[in-house]
């Protein structure tokens, strides 16, 4: 099957890229390998094990079958060469920062980021040196403005979280290649289903598949995605790739792993050293999840499109941050990208302001009032007061996320179910 | 937004789920737990009498599988549910409620071997007979009809594939004899048939197929249409007399229109223990979130398919109903428009050797023992899943020596119909 499975449609893989039935016992679905240690055939191989000149299980923190399964799929999927699943998506872009570089490094990122990716920039700045430099990522001259030859990396969102702008990885990695600098994506807003980075440039992708990959709202995670195109290979910028580790009899990891360097060096040291292992019954309800992806993610576009163009029509919205409806100034770039639509994630700004916004969300009885995005329920929160309450007030109206701007996740309920929601609770706002 | 009727794709989310109240917890948590605190004494007996509800110890009910069964019955526009461990115990409790030693029911004999097989062998045990009847001659169940009959049970989407079954016809029937009408409706689902809107009374799911979805997970479910009349009908004891367990209650009087997915829940389900498992519910659940996007999709690549097929030069005869020209076509246009389903069967010009063959040299299809996956599945019936049949009783149940069944799931059509044409090839 896995020899097949390049050859075969995106649905078809989906459902079955990285699993095979059990040889065992011919289970069907992939066994939950609830299993912290794993039997070595004896102590060479367990020392080879160890030293990486052998690969195997031996510990469920570091690599795990059921896990490996949903690696195997994402890399698929993204079209990659290597992933490591990981705890959160949080975990995931930590650790790709801290594979990366070292305090007094630099890296560029865009300045209109998941509100948590900002806060951890922020802090790794602060207390670990490690310097981040802000630009728009829906102006790519401002990103070729802030790399120096300082700079290690890029790193954007595919879609950008909470207003669903679809950005130019085109022109971005383009960047990226002219300084000879990872970009790094997070994909988690399309899924690949919609946009795979890979296709455009990217170097490094990620995920929380705490949102659409699992899709129901229940397991949190991450994922890393290698794409095998950045050259590590004695580019001393990045010792932990580049360079021997002296503790494990000089490998070289470029050399020693040429197409997953990195995600070969994400696992060891992100999850060998610092921990943020997934569970086995998390990356199995992940991997469920992935099997009605396509399906999930072309339900997720029509609804958000049909709820978008209602709201941008309705008297007390002030404006609606989806670029795929017409009229959008945006919408020629996210059809380019992701012509089905730009997921299902952005935002809506009321007349009303913040007392509106507020009490809309109050009013709200279908949607879900939480801190989430990206699984089957319809999900709204007021982003100033939560997820991106870590900004300056004043960059928070630049980045749209201003006192009176609602978020919205459209889920797969019916669109007028949706709707008549929303107006409902807009009525009661106003 | 009370006056609003969700729609179906709202209620294969929502229906039966609510954040849980004591941690705002969105998703519905797993309860894996075997029994519950009471209040006190007093609340502890009330429930135990059946004057109040609430969780008591999960082989009687579950928060988890309580969500399951609301989910299921709001689907299906019934009453209420029971979820229990399989669809076959889901059968054996809806009996249990409804036979005493020596009663009779007549079933369709185009049903899943496992039913046939219970049927006719594990129901002898307690004295229940069934007699055999031919849904495509709706005269036999009149003829089968005797003062002892007690239910009719068909599929409705039936086994071992490509066959509509008329309810509403068979309702008239029940409706005459003034039996109850059970409906095995796995392979439709509610999303593409719902037969409390053609009469039927009970309706039974393997929730292991096409409702969970994934493969992953044994469940079944008695859903209750509130449609029959139990009180004062002693022909139903378990419904209708005074119960000695519950201190001489009538169900059918306490419980009115959901008095049957009580009865097999207080007194099925507690004394003979088919309990589903919590996490078993959750997995469940989770797939019937997705249930109209999945059923919608295999239903339509499953015609796809079915086309090819139909004209293979390695294939004899085809028989799904959302082939024009099927026997079933104008029954399939009628009771599930949408789609005619993601099961059907499909007979080869080289016989019995030639569907063994096809079954070693599919690569993208499972050989396995189910149906409703989001993997496409093959099988030959007549040699694993009624293998246990006569060849008369293989025949007669749609699973002669030709034919090969197959049940499409999520891959993209054209990479099925790539793996069947390698397969088919000499």
């Amino acid at each position: 099957m896995s020899d097949q499975c390049n050859k075969t449609g995106f649905a078809t893989r989906a459902v079955h890229a990285g699993a095979a039935p059990d040889p065992a016992t011919g289970a069907r679905t992939t066994p939950i390998y609830l299993t912290n240690g794993f039997v070595f055939d004896d102590p060479e191989e367990a020392a080879d094990i160890f030293a990486l000149r052998k690969i195997g299980f031996s510990y469920s923190r570091g690599s795990n079958p059921t896990t490996a399964a949903l690696e195997r799929r994402v890399t698929d999927l993204e079209g990659g060469t290597m992933s490591v699943a990981i705890g959160s998506g949080q975990a995931a872009l930590l650790v790709i920062l801290l594979t990366l570089m070292e305090s007094g490094d630099e890296y560029v990122a865009a300045s209109r980021l998941f509100g948590g990716s900002l806060g951890l920039m922020r802090r790794l700045e602060q207390r670990h040196g490690l310097k981040v430099h802000f630009a728009d990522p829906t102006d790519p001259a401002s990103i070729a403005a802030a790399v120096t030859e300082k700079t290690k990396a890029i790193v954007v969102e595919s879609i950008v979280n909470p207003c669903g702008s679809v950005v130019d990885l085109q022109a971005i990695s383009a960047i990226a290649r002219r300084h000879k600098v990872p970009l790094i994506v997070d994909n988690t807003l399309a899924s690949p289903y919609l946009i795979r980075p890979f296709e455009h440039g990217a170097d490094i992708v990620f995920h929380s598949t705490s949102k659409f990959l699992g899709g129901h709202g229940q397991v949190i995670g991450g994922i890393i995605v290698d794409g095998g195109s950045f050259d590590w290979a004695g580019d001393e910028r990045y010792p932990l790739i580049s360079a021997p580790w002296g503790d494990y009899e000089g490998i070289v990891l470029a050399e020693a792993f040429p197409k997953n360097a990195f995600a070969v060096a994400s696992r060891l040291y992100g999850l060998r050293d610092l921990g943020p292992g997934i569970s086995p019954a998390t990356a199995f309800l992940t991997l469920t999840g992935i099997e009605t992806l396509p399906l999930r993610m072309a339900r997720h576009c029509a609804n958000a499109k049909a709820v978008a163009q209602h709201l941008a029509a309705h008297p007390a919205v002030a404006e609606v941050s989806y670029p795929s409806i017409e009229g959008h100034p945006g919408k020629a770039l996210a059809d380019r990208y992701s012509p089905e639509g730009a997921g299902s994630v952005f935002t809506v700004a009321l007349k009303g302001g913040d007392t509106a916004a507020t009490r809309f969300i109050a009013e709200l009885k279908l949607f879900s009032h939480i801190a989430n995005i990206g699984e089957t329920r319809s999900l709204a929160i007021h982003p100033a007061t939560t997820t991106h309450r870590n900004m300056p007030p004043q960059e928070r109206a630049k980045a749209g996320v201003g006192g009176n701007v609602v978020r919205l996740s459209i889920g797969l309920e019916d669109a007028a179910d949706i709707i008549a929601d929303l107006d409902q609770a807009l009525a009661a706002a106003s | 937004m009370a006056d609003r009727v969700p729609g179906f794709n709202t209620l294969a989310i929502h229906a039966g789920a609510q954040p849980d109240p004591a941690t705002g917890a969105r998703a519905t948590p797993i309860y894996q737990t075997t029994s519950f605190v009471f209040d006190d004494v007093d609340h502890a007996a009330s429930l135990f009498g059946l004057q109040a509800f609430g969780n008591i110890y999960t082989r009687i009910g579950n928060p988890t599988c309580a969500v399951l069964e609301e989910r299921v019955a709001a689907l299906e526009g019934g009453t209420a549910a029971l979820a229990v461990a399989s669809g076959h115990a889901a059968e054996f409790l809806a009996f249990h409620a409804l036979l005493q030693p020596g009663d009779e029911f007549i079933a369709s004999k185009k049903l899943y071997g496992g039913s046939i097989n219970q049927f006719n062998h594990s129901y002898k045990s307690f004295g229940w007979n069934v007699v055999w009847a031919d849904p495509d001659d709706l005269s036999t169940f009149e003829r089968a009809l005797t003062p002892k009959t007690k239910a009719i049970f068909v599929e409705s989407i039936a086994n071992p594939g490509g066959v509509i079954v008329d309810i509403a016809a068979i309702s008239a029937i029940a409706k005459r004899a003034n039996i109850p009408l059970i409906v095995d409706n796995t392979m439709a689902t509610p999303y593409l048939w719902r037969p409390f809107e053609h009469g039927a009374d009970i309706v039974i799911h393997s929730a292991t197929k096409f409702l969970g979805g994934h493969g992953n997970s044994i469940a079944g479910l008695i859903v209750d249409g509130g449609t029959f009349n139990w009180v004062g009908d002693e022909r139903y004891p378990m419904l209708s007399k005074p119960r000695p367990e519950y201190g001489g209650m009538v169900l059918g009087e306490t419980f009115g229109n959901f008095a049957f997915a009580i009865a097999t829940r207080v007194l099925g389900l507690r004394d003979l223990g088919p309990a589903l498992s919590p996490f078993n519910a959750f997995l469940i659940l989770n797939g019937i979130e997705t249930l109209p996007l999945r059923m919608q999709r295999v239903s339509d690549s499953t015609l796809t398919v079915a086309k090819h097929l139909a004209s293979h030069p390695a294939v004899a005869w085809v028989s799904y109903p959302g082939l024009e020209g099927d026997r079933y076509y104008s029954l399939a246009r009628r009771y599930c428009p949408k789609g005619a389903g993601a099961v059907f069967t499909f007979g080869l010009k080289g016989g019995y050797e030639a569907g063994v063959n096809l079954v070693s040299k599919l690569q993208l299809f499972s050989h396995l023992a189910n149906i409703g996956d989001t993997r496409s599945l093959v099988i030959h019936p007549a040699s694993t899943t009624h293998r246990q049949l006569s060849d008369e009783q293989k025949v007669a149940a749609g699973a002669g020596p030709d034919v090969v069944r197959l049940s499409i799931g999520l891959e993209d059509p054209a990479d099925l119909i790539a793996d069947l044409d390698q397969a088919l090839s000499a």
